[in-house]
């Protein structure tokens, strides 16, 4: 039940509104209200005519709490302070005050990520007043949206790593022979809810596309959306304003224009997504769609995906489907199948299979519109595009498929989502969650293909709707443009970059060739699911008790401390190896021995990380009486030199670093009085300039081996976190790399440098082996010493990342 | 004579067509036990396939006349010469085999026909199938047929109590028919107590120990439904033996009949019934009804039409309610959970029973195991089970197993039980992924050998029936083919965790899923969800190697510490001793 976390630190921030606070609240879960924790599991109970069901009522009544409010959120606390259930007010969809019953006041809270909360309150007063003031707190304009008032974690920095339309096109291949890049609409003078910058065929003209865009829906002319590398295209647009009898001949020219552009094919498709009795409809408002007498080489073709109308009702039923008290197999099902929930889905995605046909197999370009062209349309080209271009089944590819397809060109998600509570419900629609549930169900039917997890889906939907960053707040570009997003919100693309890990699929498989081709699935009404995760993500005694996915992450994230462990332990044994090389016959020469230490040297100021250098003086001085002949004069004085030096460092350092008593003691003891002193303090003040820090020292050995855990705790042992914070199923555990325990999100520290790694990368760690290692005495050396040299290296990665994107910008703008 | 069945050996030149991929140019020939169909690969290569008569569940055959077609389908010269069998399997597959020659066609509709019917259980005996001519291919590591034994279970069962004995009443089956010849009961319990109770209940099929449960010692106990009657019989040693089971004589146990009451009066006008409360008061009684027989096997055929049918007239989801069979499942897993719960929760015993005892009995108490008992979920584990629980335990393999899911039931004696068991069970693998050393191909595999096999494990009807037709000696085990291992290999779940505890799976409807990879094999592409599969194989072999290799470089390393400490101490000594020296 744990709806949105913030960082225990952060929690003094939020400001609790005066008096906004009622006790002795219960939560009512629809699930689990029977549902007992009995040793090591959740124990459902199976019949009711068993005398244990006494136990639960004293148990639901020993489940009450405190309901806090803030200006964000609404708190749920239970006594123990074990769970937190934190509801967003920008995501509540609806709240709801039922007749009081005898045990107080029912108030239903729902969400727009599918929580259901049932409170029951004491004082109908206080329910009243908690019902009256949640709905004053839903924001009423755009400048209440939660993303303006949200601060995140210090690790989230304002940037907006920059998108730009022309980046994508320029990796499609656009500008090209048959297609051009055209400005008209840089002031939205040609149409409001599209980019600036409008891809066309190369042949049309302004005056051309002016002409199209009146003759269009909301000035939404056919423009460039993908372009295959077979030379098809999907371009889409609105429906045009045909009645019974209008044209427009711009418009029709537009249309040969765009057929044109693919020399492959002498016909086009335009596939109208719309049931044909809706666009029938449409004519007797004066809209309607294209009559193929006046449009040559036009292939015509209806999809039937119903309105945004069918699909919010479609929705309201699953969610009471969802909603049912401990229905029957038959009664469920066929609420299911009332719903229509899943055959919506499948004619959404068979239309984008039918678009991808077209391109793939007939080579033939697509024309895809609906009404206004901005959500089935939106859908459709999205779908199409993520069966048939690989390069959008990635993370950062499906991030510029949202960005062109939804956001760029107008998908209303203020509107749709209802981001505010002035907007009208009958503009709400699930458009964008049916895109997110058919990708869903698309990586369920290809579970490798995908490189992000369904975890990432979630979390895109719920972003959606949360406005907690400003990505998808406002109903176009131009909205955005004006309320300043980029300026005064963060970004959600920066929050999924730094989180990355959490989102990736652990089975994607990049070679694998549903990864790398063209996806042309079959679906059957028998392939597609009902997606638990996501409508049932809150009931967590209905998901499957152990998690696959979860596993697999959690059997990633340990390859990767291991590997990284096992690249320092090979390096540590090489040092040592080379520490205990008294043995002549694994240096063939002084000469080539010498020329390894210098180049070790060097490379050694390079690298944050080597020890090399003492090591390769420490050795050389047992091959003095065996030195080849051959050599010259100068190098054997050379080695001579070194190999004295060596000699003298080798009895006094080797004590100092080995001895597991004292390192001091090494020094200063018996041996520097004895006339070497000199020579010594010179080797030292040589090593130190190096790197004091990175010598394998037997401390230094056994800090970097406990600081990481061999084996992990088994993802599914531990039911509680040390917080005390019951985990469930849906939930993801960390571990701490250092002693491999389970912890839950807030308990893990993600800052901390940990000896036993190679790559001085920032490890999760819990916080208890984060104060254990900060104070251990040999740590702060270290720790100062690899923070210096990462954080640049961190510094120069970002740089590195932003620059890319910005030199691709570059030099689309030179163009 | 049984080859005077195949009126044509070998069709030459047709198509071979299954849901995914069509085969021109193979090869039928028609054998005594299988047709072997020759494919033409892509590449050139033959690839043999066998098809058992076993595994027929059905043909139809289409042939329209010659002139019908001719104007049906004018325009296509190349279909006109196509003569279609299109067969429906056991292991839910359907393939068709376009034949170019009506002569041809017709023959091989005749030869199948009456091949088919050979293998019914009312034409042919058990010793005409394929598993006695089978010859063994393979090297045998441990012998199926001796490796489940009743000793071995009841040795389990004497470390948690000494309470129970082995009986050898039943001797060449003299007392119980579907029983095995050994069986476990109560030690206060004599001999001819048990036959006086086995005269009172059906079958002879009195109640005998299948599970005693380690923390709480309590048990379930399997049987028949008593003789009871109209005039409300009575039997003194079955009340007897039925209370001495009852360990915690302080707590009632539970009586779970898998009938609901109307069918118990039934019942109990033929002579049969439930226990009577006054007779039997240390115990209560619980009807939770499961459908059986008939009922189920309609209902599986409705199913698998469903989950095979592309057409879309109808809406998918409302032939699957149509059809029941989710909720059979969810039904049964929860009468399934109640056990479990009684026994480990409420620490009292449950003796379960339904009409014979051999059907729906064994659906609870098998998967009440597979909930209590951690070593059930691990293959031999779960291996053991299903011969103690279902093959010793006496269920009909031979007669519930005759059709599938598309033939027509001549004599109404087939249902689907052992398949809802197995579903049950990936339901609960699904919802464990990480508790059950297995992983669903077993569960397939276990499915497509009941139906039809080259193995004799399944293909009798009770111990008394292998014994007759000396089964041991004649046929191989299953179990000796899955316990190599080559074989095991492909059953291990990457992500097993032995897990200690009962399982208390959710069993509300949303939970209940389609068993995808069982019932939609054939129909849906499978290589995505295998290329899933390896890489989960490679992700926890990657895990594994590298904890090793850490393990190794870290023993290395300390090994080099010490020498280079040993080293260092020799050379201080040096070192010392020339100070001191000079």
């Amino acid at each position: 039940m744990l709806a949105y976390f913030w960082p225990k630190s952060n929690i003094h921030e939020i400001r609790i509104l005066e008096d906004a606070k009622v006790e002795n609240v219960r939560l009512i879960d629809r699930f689990n209200s029977r549902q007992q924790i009995i040793g090591n599991y959740h124990n459902n109970y199976y019949d009711s005519s068993f005398p244990i069901v006494k136990y639960f009522l004293l148990l639901l009544l020993r489940l009450t709490g405190t309901i806090y409010l803030t200006s964000t959120h609404l708190i749920f606390i239970d006594p123990e302070g074990k769970r937190e259930t934190w509801i967003l007010h920008s995501l509540t969809s609806y709240v709801d005050k039922l007749p009081t019953t005898q045990h107080g006041c029912p108030l239903h809270v729902r969400t727009k990520h599918f929580l259901a909360a049932e409170f029951t309150i004491p004082k109908e007063r206080d329910c009243a007043d908690l019902h009256a003031t949640l709905n004053q707190l839903k924001p009423d304009s755009y400048e209440k949206l939660y993303c303006f008032l949200y601060q995140a974690p210090n690790y989230l920095e304002k940037i907006w790593d920059p998108f730009l339309l022309a980046t994508e096109y320029v990796r499609m291949g656009v500008p090209n022979t048959n297609w051009k890049v055209e400005d008209g609409n840089s002031n939205f003078d040609m149409c409001d809810t599209y980019p600036p910058l409008i891809y066309v065929p190369i042949l049309t003209t302004k005056a051309m596309l002016f002409g199209s865009s009146k003759f269009r829906s909301r000035g939404r002319l056919p423009v460039l959306t993908y372009l295959h590398p077979n030379g098809a295209s999907i371009t889409r647009c609105s429906q045009p304003l045909s009645g019974f009898s209008a044209r427009c001949q711009e418009d029709e020219q537009l249309l040969q224009c765009i057929l044109k552009t693919n020399p492959y094919s002498s016909t086009m498709y335009i596939i109208d997504t719309r049931p044909r009795i809706n666009a029938v409809a449409n004519r007797a408002a004066g809209k309607g769609y294209e009559n193929e007498d006046y449009y040559s080489n036009i292939q015509f073709k209806f999809c039937s995906i119903e309105n945004i109308h069918i699909m919010r009702g479609s929705l309201q039923k699953l969610l009471e489907t969802c909603e049912m008290k401990n229905p029957t197999m038959n009664q469920y099902l066929n609420a299911l199948d009332n719903s229509s929930w899943l055959q919506h889905i499948k004619s959404i995605l068979d239309a984008a299979i039918l678009i991808a046909r077209a391109i793939e197999v007939e080579k033939k370009n697509v024309l895809v519109h609906c009404s206004d062209g901005w959500d089935r349309t939106a859908q459709c080209c999205s779908l199409a595009s993520l069966l048939l271009c690989p390069y959008y089944r990635s993370i950062h590819g499906f991030r510029v498929l949202i960005e062109k397809e939804w956001l760029s060109f107008g998908h209303k998600f203020s509107d749709r989502c209802g981001h505010t509570a002035t907007s009208d419900s009958k503009e709400q629609s699930p458009i964008f969650l049916q895109f997110i549930e058919s990708v869903w169900q698309l990586s369920q039917i290809y579970p490798t293909a995908f490189e992000f997890n369904e975890r990432f889906l979630i979390s895109l939907h719920d972003n959606s709707h949360s406005c907690q960053y400003g990505n998808f707040v406002g109903n176009c570009e131009k909205d955005r443009l004006d309320l300043c997003v980029k300026e005064r919100t963060y970004s959600y693309w920066n929050y999924v970059l730094q989180n990355v890990n959490d989102f990736k699929n652990p089975l994607f498989r990049p070679q694998s060739s549903y990864a790398s081709e063209v996806l042309l699935p079959v679906i059957n009404s028998q392939t597609l699911k009902f997606w638990l995760s996501m409508y049932h993500r809150f009931d967590s005694s209905l998901l499957p008790k152990e998690n696959i996915s979860n596993t697999l992450a959690h059997l990633v994230d340990h390859t990767l401390s291991l590997n990284d462990h096992a690249r320092l332990l090979e390096k540590r044994i090489r040092e040592l190896h080379s520490m205990l090389d008294g043995d002549p016959t694994t240096i063939p020469t002084t000469a080539s021995s010498s020329t390894t230490t210098t180049a070790t040297t060097t490379t050694s100021n390079e690298d944050v990380d080597d020890s090399d250098v003492e090591k390769g003086n420490h050795h050389k001085k047992i091959s003095l009486p065996e030195l080849d002949s051959g050599l010259s004069e100068t190098e054997l004085s050379q080695t001579r030199i070194a190999d004295s030096i060596s000699s003298k460092l080798n009895t006094i350092l080797k004590p100092s670093t080995l001895s597991t008593s004292d390192v001091e003691s090494g020094f200063s003891g018996d041996y520097s009085p004895h006339g070497k002193a000199p020579l010594s303090s010179f080797i030292l003040q040589h090593q130190s300039s190096i790197d004091t820090n990175d010598i394998p020292t037997i401390e230094r050995i056994a800090l970097e081996l406990n600081s990481i855990a061999l084996d992990w705790r088994s993802y599914h042992t531990p039911l509680h976190c040390s917080c005390s914070l019951p985990f469930d199923s849906a939930q993801r555990k960390y571990n701490c790399w250092r002693c491999g325990e389970n912890f839950c999100a807030r308990c893990i520290e993600r800052g901390i440098y940990l000896p036993g790694l190679y790559s001085n990368s920032l490890a999760p760690v819990c916080k208890t082996c984060a104060c254990s290692i900060k104070s251990s005495p040999s740590f702060a050396d270290f720790s100062a010493l690899v923070k210096s040299k990462s954080t640049e290296f961190i510094r120069n990665q970002t740089a590195m990342k932003l620059s890319r994107s910005m030199i691709i910008d570059q030099f689309n703008n030179d163009r | 004579m049984v080859t005077d069945l195949i009126k044509i050996p070998c069709v030459r030149n047709i198509v071979f067509r299954d849901h995914l991929q069509s085969y021109p140019e193979s090869i039928l020939n028609v054998t005594l036990h299988n047709v072997i169909v020759s494919l033409k690969q892509s590449d050139g290569d033959l690839k043999e396939l066998w098809i058992f008569y076993t595994n027929m569940d059905g043909f139809q055959a289409k042939f329209p006349m010659k002139n019908e077609f001719r104007s049906q389908l004018p325009t296509s010269p190349s279909l006109s010469s196509k003569y279609t069998i299109t067969l429906r399997l056991k292991t839910l597959a359907t393939c068709h085999f376009d034949i170019p020659v009506l002569d041809e066609a017709i023959k091989l509709a005749e030869s199948l026909d009456a091949l088919i019917a050979r293998t019914d259980e009312s034409t042919c005996d058990v010793t005409g199938l394929f598993p006695f001519y089978f010859p063994r291919d393979f090297e045998v590591i441990q012998d199926g047929w001796t490796a489940f034994s009743v000793e071995s279970e009841f040795s389990r069962l004497q470390a948690i109590s000494d309470e129970w004995r082995i009986t050898d009443l039943n001797k060449n089956f003299a007392v119980c028919e579907t029983y095995s010849e050994r069986l476990v009961v109560p030690k206060s319990i004599s001999d001819d107590q048990l036959k006086r109770s086995a005269e009172f209940r059906s079958h002879g099929r009195f109640p005998v120990l299948c599970y005693l449960h380690k923390s709480s010692k309590s048990c379930i106990i399997r049987c028949a439904q008593p003789l009871v009657g109209s005039s409300v019989r009575r039997c003194k040693e079955d009340e007897a033996l039925v209370n001495s089971m009852l360990i915690q004589r302080h707590k009632k146990g539970w009586i779970l009949d898998t009938r609901n009451p109307n069918i118990v009066k039934v019942a109990q006008s033929k002579g049969g019934g439930c226990e009577p409360e006054q007779h039997y008061a240390l115990w209560k009684r619980l009807h939770r009804h499961l459908d059986r027989h008939s009922v189920l096997q309609e209902s599986f055929v409705k199913f698998i039409d469903a989950c095979i049918d592309q057409s879309e007239k109808d809406r998918w989801l409302s032939k699957l309610e149509n059809s029941n069979w989710l909720l059979y499942v969810k039904e049964a897993l929860t009468v399934a959970c109640i056990v479990a719960q009684t026994i480990d929760r409420e620490e009292t015993s449950v003796l379960v029973h339904g009409n014979d005892g051999w059907d729906t009995t064994l659906l609870v108490t098998s998967l009440a195991q597979v909930l209590l008992h951690p070593d059930c979920r691990t293959i031999t584990g779960f291996e053991a089970l299903i011969e103690r629980e279902w093959i010793q335990a006496g269920h009909p393999f031979r007669t519930r197993c005759t059709r599938a899911a598309f033939g027509k039931s001549s004599r109404g004696y087939e249902s689907p039980l052992f398949t809802l068991f197995l579903d049950c069970t990936w339901q609960l693998l699904q919802q464990f992924a990480c508790s059950f050393e297995f992983n669903d191909t077993l569960l397939i595999q276990l499915f497509e050998h009941a139906y039809s096999s080259k193995f004799g494990t399944f293909i009798f009807n009770n111990e008394k029936e292998k014994t007759k037709y000396n089964g041991v000696k004649k046929t191989v085990s299953l179990w000796s083919y899955f316990n190599r291992p080559e074989i095991l290999r492909t059953f291990l779940n990457p992500f097993y965790e032995p897990n200690i505890s009962v399982l208390w799976p959710s069993v509300a409807a949303q939970s209940i899923i389609l068993w995808r990879s069982l019932y939609l094999r054939f129909y849906e592409n499978q290589i995505p969800q295998q290329e899933a599969w390896d890489e989960y194989l490679i992700i926890k072999e990657k895990e594994l190697q590298l904890r090793s290799y850490v393990n190794k470089l870290r023993q290395e390393l300390l090994e080099l510490e010490r020498k280079c400490t040993e080293k260092n101490s020799n050379m201080i000594k040096m070192e010392k001793d020339s100070v001191t020296t000079t």
